[in-house]
């Protein structure tokens, strides 16, 4: 990579791990949205680095567009309440919460500095060529095209199933 | 040719999603598009079915690979169809019986509310069930597998209102899924051994597996718990009398003709592996000797109509079970198919004495109906006769197959065989004392409740041009084979069990034997006559019944003083043996082992219930430290 | 130590992201921020397979990353009309006041 591309990650990675903390920790689902939000704009940016065209163009359309967007707008329509972090309930479950993930992060980076290069295949240099939208849209409408024409009833359901579910029923709403 | 087996499949599928998403449908387009649908499937299995006939032995099969699922590395999960005989004639009895079967249910659900739920979900089942029986690789066996568990469920809770049948489905599903998780691990075994779990991978390999080594029994014995949960088998059956809570036409199809005999046909599909394991088939027929007459018994002693029919499912597909257990798998087969037409017959009498009775199942309010159903009184005799092997009717030659094999497994020198074979003909005998003891006090004797009996109606038209059918066949199925003759089953099914290469015995038929068959005979009928005495002619009342018989009544009322029976052969001879033994034995080993276990049990659930905190990040929390230690396994160098 | 980002840095980063989103998970109570801890989980994973795409040279890891998203989607659809639900009925959605299937 050149030193600009270098500069360009290490800032990016950077912001991404912020927001990443501000999700977590954030007292109000306000912030931790709009903080998530950085996070995903950020990760568009990494996705160009890899060579990741479309996907970097659809992180920003649908993440941190259409979904951060319908996120927003429930956190507005329940009200900004602010819950604290634990309850009265589960003693021991945050420093035990952080202490696993804690060696979970641990054993990862483990793995990757044992061996940093194992996954090194080919460079590819179609994807790399600028010609990764094509390559992906081959591949996507070719061997995988059964499992994309399943995303569409997938979210056919899933919206149906939202409308059902969140219709007020008479009676219910007075509750 | 292949489009048919295509349609086989598809036009189910077409009926469910035709009946589920058109919701304005009325009542009669459902029950156009429900049977319908089937019907369709059934000429599809007819036609392959002919086009198979026309194979040579060696090219008896079809199969093909319709798309590659998913692919990851040098595994690739493929959906692909395989027919063979056997899938063949599973196909013509799943479609036929059920197209049967949901003809019947025109009339029966006939004014219920959730009319196109019923169908819907009926469709669904037969797609699932067909999936099961046509999937080539073990994979989608398991799908088709759980999705028959599902629909099961669906249907055993049709009534969801109920709060017995929401308990009774939710009891089938779960005892279900324990079988889902023996083909599961069967399947691991599978990819971790063969690198792959094709049909004709897996059974081109089963062959080098040593004969009763590690693999192979694993294996066999892991598809057995999946077979057992689905059959209804020991130690797993409890779940199908409570199942009878289902609609009559649901417990015909899913717990009579169909699903339960899955596992019959899983054991049969998997023979190579079964092969290479005879320990495991031994442990196939010995579930299916001891299930017969354990079934039986409890058949005998029960007071509900669909629960004796249930008890006798059981104890039929154990009798199958025997069949397959002795490697005599074309016998558990014919048994199968000949057990879906009276089976399916006998609860569509069922269902027509219920309709007529105002749902009442309890048979002690029944009585006398022979003046006022005539129709179902004769077609039910037909099944009855067919079920206890009446000779000439089917029931005969496909029991008489399976308890021919067991006999020449027996003199063949095989210990198990003859404990299997006398439980068999045993069960043969008691069979025809329950089946008769629940036809004369259904039919026979007096009106134990004028008011219902004065309200009694016959069957309307759809219930009974079914049950025509099914009676026809019950008579007639069976000359499929006539013992010492001839059998076209075992010789239709021949190319099934040749195509792969198997370190067992070379299946053949039995030699037909007459001591085996004098048996059988000799009991049913002793087991027809014991019901005409104690159920026909003194049958006016339970208590004059116990008046006129004490001993036989109190025997059927106390399950055979099974219980007492234990306490004299164990705890008595303990007792007389000497204090000091009683006391030491008693004391310390089996209130030991009693406390012991109880307690264990009651402290692991206290831990157990504490777990269980109702927080779900807190079971989140179980999942991250699973996690970690699958990596601490990785870390620790397992790799 | 190599400072230029090669894929391993990708993958610390993807594994930093996930960490985060699983302490998330584990210790908030409110719906919408366990809700957006586990999009920040999946987005890790997706940087995971579009990394190893980049590595491998070949479009799979990419067609999986669309995949998610689109099952992503969904799950947030049917998630928040599910709290909204929650909410309607019961005028708050604190996940530990959720705990009725308690043994």
């Amino acid at each position: 990579m050149t030193v600009v591309a270098s500069i360009v990650f290490y800032v990016a990675a950077a912001i991404a791990i912020l927001g990443g903390i501000g999700v977590v920790s954030a007292r109000s689902p306000m912030y931790s949205g709009l903080s998530l939000i950085l996070t995903l704009s950020q990760l568009a940016v990494l996705f160009l680095l890899l060579g990741a065209q479309f996907i970097a163009a659809a992180q920003i359309l649908i993440y941190a567009g259409a979904v951060m967007v319908l996120f927003l707008f429930v956190i507005a329509l329940l009200g900004v309440e602010a819950y604290p972090f634990l309850g009265r309930h589960l003693p021991g479950q945050r420093p035990l919460s952080v202490a696993l993930a804690a060696i979970l992060l641990a054993g990862v980076i483990f793995f990757v500095a044992e061996n940093p290069r194992a996954i090194t295949g080919a460079h590819s240099t179609v994807l790399q060529s600028g010609g990764n939208v094509e390559v992906f849209g081959r591949q996507l409408f070719t061997s995988f095209f059964f499992p994309f024409e399943l995303t569409a009833p997938l979210l056919i359901v899933a919206m149906i199933g939202a409308v059902a579910l969140s219709r007020s029923r008479r009676g219910d709403t007075n509750a | 040719m292949q489009h048919f087996v295509w349609g086989i499949l598809l036009f189910p599928l077409a009926g469910f999603v035709l009946n589920t998403l058109l919701t304005r449908l009325d009542n009669r387009a459902v029950s156009l598009i429900g049977p319908g649908s089937v019907l369709l499937a059934f000429i599809c299995a007819g036609v392959t079915f002919a086009w198979l006939q026309g194979q040579s032995e060696a090219t008896r099969h079809f199969n093909e690979v319709a798309w590659h699922w998913a692919v990851a590395g040098n595994f690739s999960l493929d959906f692909g169809l395989w027919l063979d005989p056997l899938s063949s004639t599973m196909t013509l009895m799943i479609t036929g019986v059920g197209f049967l079967i949901l003809l019947y249910s025109v009339g029966y659900m006939a004014g219920e509310d959730g009319y196109r739920r019923f169908f819907s979900q009926m469709d669904l089942f037969i797609f699932t069930m067909l999936l099961v029986v046509l999937a080539d690789n073990y994979i989608w066996l398991l799908v088709g597998w759980a999705g028959v568990g599902l629909t099961s469920y669906l249907l055993i809770g049709f009534y969801y209102l109920r709060p017995s049948a929401v308990a009774a489905a939710r009891k089938a599903f779960v005892m279900n899924v324990i079988g889902d998780w023996g083909i599961m691990v069967a399947i691991f075994i599978m990819y971790v051994t063969f690198g792959t779990t094709r049909y004709l991978g897996v059974f081109a390999q089963a062959h080098t597996l040593p004969v009763d080594g590690r693999v192979a029994t694993a294996l066999a014995l892991f598809l057995l718990v999946g077979a057992v949960a689905k059959s209804a088998q020991l130690p797993l059956y409890t779940w199908l009398p409570d199942a009878m809570e289902g609609p009559t036409p649901v417990s015909a199809l899913i717990h009579a003709a169909t699903m339960v005999t899955a596992g019959v046909y899983l054991i049969a599909r998997s023979y190579p592996i079964y092969e290479q394991s005879p320990f495991s088939l031994h442990v196939v027929a010995l579930i299916g000797g001891i299930g017969a007459l354990y079934a039986a018994t409890m058949g005998l002693t029960n007071n509900d109509i669909k629960r004796v029919l249930a008890f006798s499912t059981m104890s039929q597909i154990a009798y199958m079970f025997a069949g397959v257990g002795v490697a005599v798998y074309s016998a558990g087969i014919f048994h199968l198919i000949e057990h879906a037409f009276f089976k399916a017959l006998l609860f569509m009498g069922a269902g027509a004495v219920m309709h007529a009775m105002q749902d009442e199942l309890n048979i002690q309010r029944m009585g006398g109906l022979r003046d006022k159903l005539p129709f179902v009184y004769w077609t039910f005799l037909i099944g009855v006769l067919a079920i206890i092997g009446t000779p000439l009717f089917s029931g005969f030659f496909s029991k008489e197959d399976v308890i021919t094999s067991a006999y020449g497994r027996a003199v063949g020198g095989d210990a198990v065989g003859w404990i299997v074979w006398i439980l068999l003909v045993l069960t043969a005998g008691l069979t025809a004392l329950y089946m008769f003891r629940l036809f004369f006090v259904v039919f026979h004797g007096q009106p134990r409740d004028r008011e219902l009996y004065d309200h009694a109606h016959g069957p309307s038209l759809p219930m009974k041009v079914p049950m025509a059918v099914l009676a026809v066949l019950s008579v007639i199925g069976g000359y499929l084979a006539f013992p010492g003759a001839y059998n076209l089953m075992e010789s239709w099914l021949h190319a099934v069990f040749v195509l792969f290469p198997h370190g067992g015995p070379v299946i053949a038929p039995q030699p037909f034997s007459w001591v085996s068959l004098i048996a059988t005979l000799l009991l049913t009928a002793i087991g027809v006559l014991v019901a005409w005495q104690v159920y026909y002619k003194r049958s006016p009342a339970p208590d004059r019944v116990s008046a006129a018989m004490p001993a036989v009544y109190n025997l059927v009322a106390h399950r055979y003083y099974v219980d007492e029976i234990y306490d004299a052969l164990f705890v008595t001879p303990v007792k007389w043996g000497g204090r000091m033994l009683l006391r030491f034995f008693e004391a310390d080993v089996v209130d030991g082992v009693v406390d012991g276990s109880a307690w264990l049990l009651r402290r692991f659930s206290g831990y157990a219930r504490r777990i269980q905190t109702g927080y779900v990040r807190n079971y989140a929390l179980g999942i991250l430290f699973g996690a970690v230690l699958i990596m601490g396994y990785y870390v620790l160098g397992g790799r | 130590m190599n400072l230029t980002p090669g894929p391993e840095h990708f993958l610390v980063l993807g594994a930093i992201l996930f960490t985060l989103g699983v302490i998330g998970v584990l210790t908030r109570r409110d719906p919408l921020i366990i809700f957006m801890s586990i999009e920040l989980m999946l987005n890790s994973v997706n940087l995971t397979f579009a990394t190893f795409s980049q590595q491998l040279g070949s479009a799979d890891g990419q067609v999986f990353v669309f995949i998610v998203m689109t099952v992503a989607a969904a799950e947030v659809v049917v998630g928040l009309a599910l709290i909204v639900s929650i909410f309607q009925t019961r005028q708050q959605i604190d996940v530990d006041e959720l705990d009725q299937m308690s043994g």
